[in-house]
């Protein structure tokens, strides 16, 4: 159970003329003198999230409801908050959603954080690139490694095909095929922060949270990153949850299942606190 | 910011509900969330402001079926003027009828979000199990009816709060105080206060602690007015479902008449409430809007200063005795099993006593209670002890006489405990000169209550030869007798010179 303090939310679809509430039941008001139809979430099979639509669907009854039904963003996201608190607890609703920077709420456990680091602040984008790059180097790093060693085999093999003798050329071949491979390796570095970069620059596009204040919470008990309009103060994500942890020199990510939930970006902490708040992460996730 | 309330009046078999759905409020006085570790229970706890009142502890998670742990952490006297305004609503209403929302506009400029549903309902100062109310919380312990749903009655048949849990401390308990409440009550028919409902049939009195106790000693009826939080609903399917599960026969023949039309109208959604389900048809769509937008556990700016308070250990002290006229009425009380029965049964012929007298439970293809003999009986029992005394003394007797049902005897012995009368004296006598072996289970429970009945007996007598005594004029003189003193001085005397 997660979420369940994040207020209800009402979403009126124009272009059906129905209201609904997502609350602690998911409600649909079809008009003025009728009866509204009551769900309860257990009831729900699948919620489908794409750019357009956030489609509800409980057995043959199906709610789509276009994103414009949504007065802002908060308001979208505070929707989403208590879809996937309600996901959470009933892990049988098939949910598809876009890609996000933020965890996904199901991840949440109703916790109480004591002694929590309550950080504030906006997700900059070099700061997740840069978080991105060092996530593919950690996770790439060795094949990169021995990528350019072989590189460097296969070029030397092939400069001394071309010039035929290796006693009389090795001596240029080598610091030939050594740097080549090296200039190689780079670019191929190069390529993958242009490819991080656009990964973050693809989910700015589907993810509305990317442009929003975010709060960090650091606790013995676990961790959280959720958009502040939502954030209440009783959600962590136990810190069983995650793996290990990669630090770079611009920010800090957790991750689970080798895929990154939680930033957290060093601008976001205080200088007199950093110590005491990469101790706690480091007291309870091993690093890489 | 003032809290936006709308309000609607209903009518539901008979009796007036006032739903208020309260909105923009400052949230600083209801129930809250405080629950530490979700493994270990669930706790709700009643604050005012910063000030956790009572504590509501449920071990299973997801049964909203199992029994409560209620206790008092804390007095209302802490929380500013508060009580002050209760007494002045409760006086609005009672004395000054005005209406409900009116007289209660100080509470709900204060209350959490959401909806509510206020009613008048009589109340009984115990704690369920015929321990005084006031005195009955400091420890907690898990009470029977506690439950967010009545386990016998489930959601089809409403079971009306009854049992009261205090707001006020007991420690500044005076009789000075007390006794001015005597005096009020004497005047009135009975002795009025607000309630707040927190769980299954306890509701937490907000004020009015002593005329209550007074109500209590001049044996006059308690009635309140209960403000309950709407939080559960019913679903049509839900009573689809009771409707075709067929296991009850509430039910006189007009009723079930009434019963069977109802049946083949189609069910519709129900706003759940200890009183009544309301269908929501009856309720305006704003009202429902906002009672679907308010979640269960919403926070307000005092959600975790209570959670913190709601840890600290109790802030009240126990009064050492309460006269003991107060404890011997208690007993006297229908406990929650007999109310909880009463609402599940409705009524019961005499042609459906007979039957499950014999063992049966259906009569014309219909449960009488429902398909479990043992459970049937058993509710049988405690609807006819509130109903009827001759009847449920003849249906006890039956059953203990009968040798097929000694899975209940232990039941009956139990449940007769607290009820001093001649002739079940004499079952128990019976019972204990009996040398029968079914009856050796129960033949202690027999020895028990006739020495109890024995001592109540005697302080009747006495009670009553107080009573029949004229009052002395004057406290007697007890004269010392000192002729005995004056020759033993002078014998001392006489010692005393023989010796010199």
């Amino acid at each position: 159970m997660a979420f369940e303090t994040v207020n209800g939310q009402k979403v009126f679809s124009a272009m059906t003329g129905t209201t609904y509430i997502f609350a602690d039941y998911f409600v649909v008001f079809k008009g003025d003198n009728v009866s509204p139809e009551i769900y309860e979430w257990s009831r729900i099979t699948s919620i489908t999230e794409t750019m357009d639509y956030i489609t509800v669907s409980i057995g043959s009854d199906t709610y789509k409801i276009e994103r414009a039904a949504f007065n802002s963003d908060d308001h979208f996201l505070a929707v989403r908050t208590i879809i996937e608190g309600q996901v959470a607890l009933y892990p049988d609703i098939k949910y598809k959603f876009n890609k996000r920077i933020l965890p996904l709420k199901y991840l949440y456990r109703n916790i109480c954080p004591t002694n929590a680091y309550v950080l504030q602040g906006f997700y900059e984008e070099k700061v997740i690139n840069s978080c991105n790059v060092a996530l593919v180097i950690a996770r790439y790093g060795r094949f990169i490694f021995l990528f350019t060693l072989v590189l460097i085999a296969v070029i030397f093999g092939v400069v001394i095909s071309i010039m035929g003798n290796i006693e009389e050329n090795w001596i240029y071949c080598l610091p030939i095929s050594v740097f080549t491979g090296i200039i190689i390796s780079i670019v191929a570095y190069l390529i993958i922060g242009i490819i991080a970069r656009h990964k973050f620059n693809s989910i700015r596009k589907v993810d509305p949270a990317t442009q929003k204040e975010i709060t960090v919470v650091v606790a013995p008990e676990g961790f959280a990153a959720v958009e502040t309009g939502v954030y209440t103060g009783h959600d962590l994500i136990p810190w069983s949850e995650a793996n290990f942890f990669i630090e770079t020199h611009i920010g800090l990510v957790v991750l689970r299942d080798n895929k990154s939930v939680f930033w957290l970006p060093k601008s976001f902490i205080p200088k007199n606190q950093q110590s005491d708040i990469f101790g706690m992460i480091a007291s309870r996730v091993r690093q890489r | 910011m003032k809290s936006v309330i709308s309000s609607e009046s209903l009518l539901i078999n008979d009796k007036e509900f006032n739903l208020i759905s309260v909105s923009s409020s400052p949230n600083s006085f209801g129930i809250c969330d405080t629950t530490k570790q979700r493994e270990k229970g669930i706790q709700e706890t009643l604050f005012v402001g910063n000030e956790a009142l009572v504590n509501i502890f449920q071990r299973s998670i997801n049964d909203p079926y199992s029994n409560k742990i209620i206790t008092q952490i804390s007095s209302i006297e802490r929380c500013g003027d508060f009580s002050r305004r209760v007494a002045s609503s409760c006086e609005e209403y009672f004395y000054n009828n005005k209406n409900v929302v009116s007289a209660l506009q100080p509470l709900f400029d204060y209350i959490k979000n959401g909806l509510y549903i206020v009613y008048e309902q009589e109340m009984i100062p115990t704690d369920g199990s015929g321990n005084f109310f006031w005195s009955g919380y400091l420890v907690g312990h898990e009470l029977t009816g506690s439950s967010t749903f009545n386990p016998v009655c489930r959601k089809e048949h409403p079971v009306p709060p009854s049992f009261l849990v205090p707001t006020e401390g007991i420690s500044g308990f005076s009789d000075k105080s007390l006794k001015a409440a005597y005096e009020k009550v004497k005047k009135d028919d009975c002795a009025y206060g607000v309630c707040f409902h927190l769980s299954g049939m306890f509701c937490a009195l907000l004020s009015n602690h002593y005329d209550v106790t007074a109500a209590l000693l001049r044996d006059k009826k308690i009635r309140c007015l209960v403000i309950e939080p709407v939080r559960n609903i019913c679903t049509a399917e839900e009573i689809k479902s009771f409707q075709n599960s067929d296991s009850v026969s509430t039910i006189s023949e007009e009723d079930k008449e009434q019963n069977k039309q109802q049946s083949q109208e189609i069910p519709e959604n129900c706003l759940y409430t200890c009183c009544a389900n309301i269908p929501m048809s009856k309720v305006p769509i704003s009202i429902l809007e906002s009672f679907f937008l308010t979640r269960k556990n919403e926070i307000g700016k005092y959600s975790d200063s209570v959670s913190a308070n709601s840890e600290k250990p109790i802030r009240i002290k126990n009064k050492r005795s309460f006269p003991s006229d107060i404890v011997d009425k208690c007993d006297k009380f229908p406990d929650c099993e007999m109310l909880q029965s009463v609402a599940m049964v409705g009524y019961l012929s005499d042609e459906e006593i007979t039957a499950l007298l014999n063992g049966e439970t259906m009569l014309n293809d219909k449960y009488i209670i429902n398909q479990n003999l043992y459970s049937s009986i058993t509710i049988a029992i405690n609807y006819l002890q509130y109903k009827n005394f001759d009847k449920f003394f003849e249906f006890i007797s039956t059953i203990i006489k009968n040798e097929d049902m000694p899975a209940v005897h232990q039941y009956i012995a139990a449940k007769l405990q607290p009820v001093m009368d001649e002739r079940i004296a004499g079952l128990f006598k019976e019972i204990l000169n009996s040398e029968n072996n079914i009856y050796i289970p129960i033949k202690s429970y027999a020895d028990k209550y006739l020495r109890r009945f024995k001592a109540y007996k005697e302080s009747e007598s006495l009670k009553k030869a107080k009573k029949a005594a004229p009052p002395p004029s004057a406290a007697p003189v007890i004269k010392r007798d000192v002729t005995n003193d004056l020759e033993s001085l002078d014998l001392a005397k006489k010692i005393n010179s023989m010796t010199k």
